[in-house]
């Protein structure tokens, strides 16, 4: 399936059409733009677009990495398109965090390869720390701003950006939601361009050496820049006025467009719409003429209502005295994500309509929650479990972003705080100084390369006593598996250096560094004991992700040894069960069985249980 | 062709995603619109998850609205209940005949509800039917096919306004190759099932 579907993504040829993924879209969309360089470190819901660039990178001509973090996957893509190619760079709408400083000295110096940037933000925080909105960095930047509705627009705008990016030597956004990366729509696939593998850097020292003196005149640049992009706004194909009835419109942009489109079918309504897609800098004359005639605009957006303040400004602006219904006016909600339903709902009110919604009674039987659990055999649960023996709950666990964040929840509850990527180690710095508990900062391998090293260093120079676990199951798991430095592999296949966790943090001058399988309960604990004794010790807990062994043995054609339980000999106190919180364990009247499925063979539930009720199978 | 929303739910690794994939790849192959959304994120397997297709002659949003579904296909039990917001009196209900606790509840000793109190949850419904398809899936030698039998069965009990030459294409074309055979043959079952349910 998987290849299938790459070849089309990569060589499918122009005018057919293809199922894909908004994501997959955008891949196909740098394809066709002849982009030679694209970077990105992995994210939800960005990813996908790498997995698919990964997979077909070497087949189309073009250079794709998965870089350290996101500011280094921006410095790398922008250096490409100063080199007069086209680069993409690509991440999760927090991964803007990281590269933010990067990327507004990019739109100071601008670059005449295109360059454009995806941000797919999440509104409802589907698979996030917050729903922060990134088009108010596109503000920050002045930078200029797409907004897919479907999965054909996010490919059209993706090739329609690099020809404007260049035009005006500016870097472009792409602004996607969960709606947009993650559905699946027609495609037509189109004509794909040359993709020249070496660029030239022209040397401009006024332009690119960001020293106040030249700042300042690029800041007037930039300026002017916005000026030009507004003009260029007003008449884009991306941004359009559907004819309709009635004296109330709607403005609206990205996925909204789709419940606004749904909605007025259900309504039986037809109101003139304007569709924005080309949203910033804003088309003031556009948005003008739109309104001018109508009584009232409903401005329908996810998350922060910055397309409304916009109107709000345009429409002040040209004196025109249109009532503005959105967010402000409690039109539609601020937070989580939009649907038909909501926007229904917000129409029907501006139309002084009635939107019905059918009455179900609330059922008796009521679902359990199934919260994610880590997978059968995860490494990070036997971590977890050491820690709890040897260091207990009296420590502050300062915790980090990735599979292992699952410990924080039941039955481990072995985090106290999860900020952003690195800030284990981050707040453990100042947790050692402001309160008295101990202080443990558990972090994943990819994450530790992300973020954590210059934490880890501030630690050593400012002396904060903790201990650091590296949980190094390696690969980046949580957002599906992508290698990173410790791996000693790239993103497209290729043999890498593997850059040792244990080395850099010698160098960073740790107090003591060692290495421990958290299969090996016993090795386990003796280690922990044995780093507690020294300042800053960092361990590493080492054992690659159990699908991804479960995946090599299936490959290698071995069958791993499971566990059964001895129905005699189980009491039905479902310790393993609390202990290990194991999916393969299930709880069948008073007893437990192991679902053999499941069972990866990691052993630990068979070292809790009391009663040895848990043995292979042989 | 008016918009036919389908609300595709079960644990993660049963193959929610490959089903509604299938589903979205079929209503293309048949011309029609589509659109299907999903939530990834979490690797884990055993997650709850769920996914919506839509198909007609025009569709627009991603999303099935709360009571609007057509059909409802689970393949747990406990996951068509926690979906049952998107179960109107409209709505049909197609279920794996399987209950898969979660490890914290049973963990908590809560209690979980039964096959028949999930069933009267939906008494609201237009129709609700368990299908063994967990058992008829494992007979077969292919416990993740449970999908494909569900699907055969919604397809067999006329709830699924595609061809079965257009659902067999878009099996072949979403899942892998040396699947592609068993996953027909559960289909296949599935609606044999159906047939003689009838
Ligand atoms: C700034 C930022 N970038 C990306 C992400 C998405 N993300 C969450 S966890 C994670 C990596 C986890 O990898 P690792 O540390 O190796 O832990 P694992 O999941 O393998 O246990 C990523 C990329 C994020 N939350 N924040
Ligand atoms: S995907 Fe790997 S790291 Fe993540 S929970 Fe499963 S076994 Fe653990
Ligand atoms: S040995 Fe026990 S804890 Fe480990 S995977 Fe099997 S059932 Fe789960």
């Amino acid at each position: 399936m998987g290849l299938k579907l790459n070849d089309l993504i990569a060589s499918g040829e122009p005018g057919r059409k293809v199922l894909l993924l908004g994501n997959e879209a955008i891949a196909r969309g740098a394809v066709e733009a002849g982009v030679s360089v694209a970077a990105s470190y992995p994210g939800t819901p960005s990813s996908e677009i790498g997995l698919t660039l990964a997979q077909i990178a070497e087949q189309v001509g073009m250079y794709f990495e998965w870089s350290v973090n996101e500011k280094v996957a921006f410095e790398t893509a922008a250096a490409a398109a100063m080199s007069g190619l086209r680069a993409l760079a690509f991440m999760k709408h927090v991964g803007l965090n990281v590269a933010a400083d990067a990327f507004v000295s990019l739109a100071y110096t601008g670059c005449p390869g295109g360059f454009l940037l995806v941000t797919a933000d999440d509104p409802s925080c589907h698979s996030s720390q917050n729903e922060q909105d990134n088009r108010y960095y596109a503000k920050l930047a002045l930078t200029p701003v797409l907004e897919p509705s479907t999965p054909h627009e996010a490919k059209e705008m993706t090739v329609r950006a690099y020809d404007l990016s260049e035009k005006h030597e500016m870097p472009f956004i792409l602004r996607t939601t969960t709606r947009v990366s993650h559905t699946r729509g027609i495609v037509e696939l189109g004509e794909a361009r040359d993709r020249p593998k070496i660029g030239e850097y022209k040397k401009d020292w006024r332009r690119y050496v960001l020293i106040p003196a030249n700042a300042r005149v690029r800041r007037a640049v930039l300026l002017e820049k916005e000026r030009d992009l507004r003009e260029e706004a007003e008449k884009s194909e991306f941004n359009a006025v559907e004819e309709g009835e009635g004296e109330i419109g709607v403005i609206t942009s990205g996925v909204s467009y789709c419940y606004v489109k749904e909605a007025a079918r259900e309504l039986g309504v037809s109101p003139p719409i304007l569709k924005l897609g080309f949203t910033s800098p804003t088309p003031y004359s556009l948005i003008e003429s739109f309104s001018k005639d109508l009584r009232a605009v409903l401005v329908v957006e996810e998350l922060e209502p910055v397309l409304e303040t916009e109107v709000r400004c345009t429409l002040q602006k040209s004196r025109l005295r249109v009532e503005v219904l959105g967010k402000m006016t409690e039109h539609i909600p601020r937070a989580y994500e939009l649907n038909t339903g909501i926007v229904g709902a917000a129409l029907a009110k501006s139309l002084g309509l009635e939107w019905t919604v059918e009455e179900i009674p609330e059922g008796k039987a009521k679902a359990p929650p199934r919260p994610p659990v880590l997978c059968p055999g995860c490494p990070h649960r036997g971590t977890a479990y050491i820690l709890k023996q040897v260091v207990g709950d009296e420590a502050v666990y300062s915790g980090d972003i990735g599979c292992y964040s699952l410990v924080a929840i039941p039955p481990y509850n072995l985090m106290d705080n999860i900020h952003c990527m690195g800030a284990s180690i981050g707040l453990a710095n100042g947790f050692s100084k402001a309160q008295g508990r101990p202080v443990v900062a558990l972090i994943g391998d990819s994450t530790f390369f992300h973020a954590g090293i210059p934490a880890l260093i501030n630690a050593v120079y400012n002396r904060h006593p903790m201990l650091v676990v590296v949980m190094d199951n390696r690969i980046t798991a949580m957002t599906g598996f992508q290698p990173h430095p410790g791996t000693g592999m790239t993103a497209t296949g290729a043999k890498a250096r593997e850059v040792s966790i244990e080395d850099i943090a010698k160098a960073c001058g740790a107090d003591y560094v060692a290495t421990f399988d958290p299969y090996d309960i016993d090795k386990g604990i003796a280690e922990v004991k044995k780093a507690l004794s020294h300042e800053i010790p960092v361990l590493v807990a080492r054992r690659p992700c159990a699908i991804l062994e479960w995946r090599e043995k299936r490959r290698r054609g071995e069958k791993p040894k499971v566990y059964h339980v001895d129905e005699d000999k189980c009491v039905g106190c479902l310790k393993c069960i609390r202990d290990t919180g194991c999916p393969a364990l299930i709880a069948i009247g008073e007893k437990v069985q192991i679902e053999k499925e499941l069972c990866a063979g990691c052993g630990l539930c068979a070292r809790v249980c009391p009663t040895k009720a848990v043995e292979v199978v042989d | 062709m008016k918009p036919c929303s389908v609300v595709v739910c079960g644990v993660g690794g049963q193959g929610v995603l490959l089903l509604a994939r299938t589903l979205a790849e079929a209503a293309f192959i048949e011309g029609l619109d589509v659109v299907q959304s999903e939530i990834h994120g979490l690797a884990q397997r055993g997650g709850a998850v769920v996914a919506h297709v839509r198909f007609g002659s025009r569709v627009h949003s991603p999303l099935v609205d709360p009571y609007k579904a057509d059909l409802l296909l689970s393949l747990e039990a406990l996951e068509a209940l926690r979906n049952r917001v998107y179960a109107g009196r409209k709505t049909s209900v197609v279920c794996n005949m399987l209950i898969l606790p979660p490890p914290s509840a049973a963990a908590m000793r809560m209690k979980i509800p039964k096959l028949d109190e999930i069933k009267e949850a939906f008494a609201h419904a237009k129709l609700f039917e368990y299908v063994e398809a967990q058992r008829i899936a494992g007979e077969k030698g292919l416990p993740q096919g449970a999908n494909m039998v569900v699907l055969g069965f919604s397809f067999g009990l006329g709830l699924l306004p595609l061809s079965e030459k257009g659902l067999l294409e878009a099996i072949k074309t979403v899942v892998p190759d040396r699947y592609i055979e068993k996953n027909i043959e559960l289909f296949n079952v599935g609606r044999k099932v159906a047939e003689s349910r009838k």
